[in-house]
């Protein structure tokens, strides 16, 4: 049976600003997929790729701007562990609580009580009010609420790093025990570890689509296969070194919103433990999906096998999307790649659009007539 | 409107969880609990006797003015603390709202009956004054019920919508004391409505906070009916804002979540 529907669901946020325009922003677009019984969906991509909207949209706290979000009533969010818990009241005051905030008012018998405080481990405390309780306690409470629910749809953002090891192994049998019997469960993990252990099927998710629905194996491989494109910062070997790659603005500043066409790259490189002494840079400017923008070499005078090197890229006009520079130290005969660091990635701003996707590498100036 | 009352009396569980909360944060917050509570209006009884018995003559107008002031302070501050804690009780529970979906007039709406509980503790102070003051008693007085019926009507219509712009400015927050402060002169407590002048009588007790006011005061102490009039259009006027402020509330409840 089907327990969560989202049929072409798209989200605008409006995004207000004290001095300037409203903006507009699709966080999601055209997202489309159904879970059944017992499965367990892992939710994967960067931070800010739409995951946790996909969870808001199904614990119903915020609404689609196009599409339909149909799920089962019985949803439990644990979006927060421990929504609702006031320091002033004891543990029992707050299971009951959290409970009827996680739809379970009326299944709160006492002999479920009693179950929660002990998988929290909190038995001694239970009359205390939960200002004295430790972080920890606090957090295993609020996960012990949640999975005892009797709800037919879970909600997890990122909140398993609860409690230790044997906690966590606690909460993974628990889990467990609810997919068999079950329970939907909608997963958004930074952790590898548990998407491939639990999901039984993982939507890789990149600017608010979905571009991989499949098995959490072969979703992770694709989605460190995008990253390592433009992720990994250094590499390295035969002695050479890129010890900086840093993009500034005209003031020497780290860039972080590239408002001018032009590029300013602060190199620093050391090839002097090299075995030959024959070597050239090379700059990719790369799109976070990876795409190459541009690439321009130089050689490396031999009087100055180390040094800073700055590199000015002039009328660059890239199209709106995240980017980084990669520059490589490389063979100029084999071209091939002695060290290779990437900057931190920037923002070309603008007003996105995912339902087109990216605009294209180059935007350039441009001007039209009619008539 | 009958689906979302239909989804608010499906999270009834979550009303009563959550004003047991409120409840039990309020009465074991303070070291003195019950005790402050009371303590709280009688200060109040206390300090405008001392001042206004001496300016008004015949201030109570045949009741002896402390009972008099007690009947108009309890129904005054269970109007404004109620509304001062369901104006602040969506922000207040900001981390709430993106977090987990209930029906969000379940705040104020917790606000009014956490108030109606300090106004049945009031009631208790009021009926003891009437009982050693020998003052009051029969029929008329049960007319009290649909009075203050018609003043938590009033209390949760506006407090639903102060909460909800509340949410969106900040600046209602602070302007709603300042709103709360005004009316409190403008409405009979401690004197009594037969002080203003015949003309603008019928003007002044079109303010249903006033009409309310006076006719608990007609039915409990004075042994008269409510000024039939005025209390149907205070009545009318707040089920009427009720009505609104609740369409409004659920209509904007969608952005609640998008806008924190």
């Amino acid at each position: 049976m089907t327990t969560l529907r989202f049929q072409h669901v798209s989200k605008l946020f409006r995004q207000r600003h004290e001095h300037a325009r409203d903006t507009d922003l699709w966080a999601l677009w055209d997202i489309d997929f159904a879970c059944e019984e017992g499965e367990v969906l892992g939710l994967v991509g960067r931070n800010g790729c739409g995951k946790s909207t996909v969870l808001k949209l199904a614990a119903r706290v915020t609404s689609p701007t196009e599409g339909s979000v149909t799920c089962v009533p019985e949803v439990a969010p644990m979006l927060e562990l421990g929504a609702g818990f006031h320091p002033d009241l004891t543990g029992r005051d707050n299971i009951k609580l959290n409970g009827s905030l996680l739809g379970m008012g009326r299944h709160m018998s006492a002999s479920l009580i009693d179950e929660i405080v002990a998988f929290a481990e909190v038995e001694q405390h239970v009359d205390t009010p939960v200002k004295h309780y430790s972080s920890g306690m606090l957090a295993r409470l609020g996960f012990a609420v949640a999975v005892h629910s009797p709800a037919r749809l879970l909600l997890v953002d990122e909140v398993l790093s609860v409690g230790d090891k044997l906690f966590q192994q606690k909460c993974l049998s628990r889990m467990k025990y609810l997919r068999d019997s079950g329970t939907t469960i909608l997963l958004v993990s930074h952790e590898d570890w548990w998407i491939r252990s639990f999901c039984t099927r993982a939507l890789l998710l990149e600017q608010g689509r979905i571009v991989a629905d499949t098995n959490p194996e072969e979703a992770l491989r694709s989605y460190d296969l995008r990253l390592s494109q433009v992720r990994e910062t250094k590499r390295e070997s035969q002695g050479l070194d890129i010890s900086r790659v840093e993009v500034v603005d005209g003031e020497g500043r780290p860039l972080l919103y590239m408002f001018e066409p032009t590029l300013r790259v602060r190199i620093d490189y050391d090839t002097s433990g090299g075995a030959e002494s024959n070597w050239q840079l090379v700059a990719h400017v790369r799109r976070e999906d990876g795409v190459r923008a541009a690439t321009v070499t130089a050689a490396i005078p031999a009087d100055k096998p180390a040094g800073g090197a700055v590199l000015d890229l002039g009328n660059l006009h890239l199209g709106i999307a995240m980017y980084a520079v990669e520059v490589s130290i490389e063979d100029p005969n084999t071209l091939e790649a002695g060290v290779t660091r990437t900057s931190e990635l920037f923002h070309v701003p603008g007003k996105f659009d995912p339902r087109r996707g990216y605009d294209g590498v180059v935007k350039p100036e441009c001007e039209w007539s009619f008539g | 409107m009958g689906k979302h009352i239909l989804a608010l009396w499906g999270a009834r569980d979550v009303l009563y969880t959550w004003t047991v909360r409120e409840i039990k944060v309020r009465y074991t917050d303070t070291r003195l609990g019950i005790a402050w509570i009371l303590l709280y209006p009688a200060c109040w009884v206390l300090m405008f006797t001392l001042l206004f018995s001496w300016i008004f003559k015949e201030a109570g107008g045949g009741i002896p003015y402390p009972l008099f002031v007690m009947t108009g302070l309890v129904p005054w501050f269970f109007f404004s603390n109620t509304i001062s804690n369901a104006v602040s009780s969506l922000r207040n529970n900001a981390h709430l709202i993106p977090k987990v979906y209930f029906p969000r007039e379940i705040l104020p709406l917790g606000a009014v009956l956490l108030g109606f509980l300090d106004l049945a503790l009031y009631l208790v102070l009021v009926f003891a004054a009437m009982a050693y003051y020998r003052v009051g008693g029969g029929v008329k007085m049960l007319m009290a019920i649909p009075v203050l019926a018609g003043l938590g009507t009033l209390t949760l219509g506006i407090g639903l919508l102060a909460s909800r712009f509340a949410l969106f400015q900040r600046e209602v927050q602070l302007l709603v004391p300042l709103a709360l402060q005004f009316t409190m002169y403008t409405v009979p407590i401690f004197y009594r409505v037969e002080i203003v002048p015949t003309r603008y009588r019928e003007i002044y007790l079109l303010n249903p906070v006033a009409a309310l006011i006076d006719a608990l005061r007609r039915v409990l102490v004075y042994g008269l009916w409510p000024r039939w009039w005025s209390f149907a259009i205070a009545s009318a006027f707040s089920v009427a804002l009720l009505v609104f402020a609740y369409y409004d509330f659920k209509r904007a409840e969608p952005e609640f979540a998008d806008r924190l």
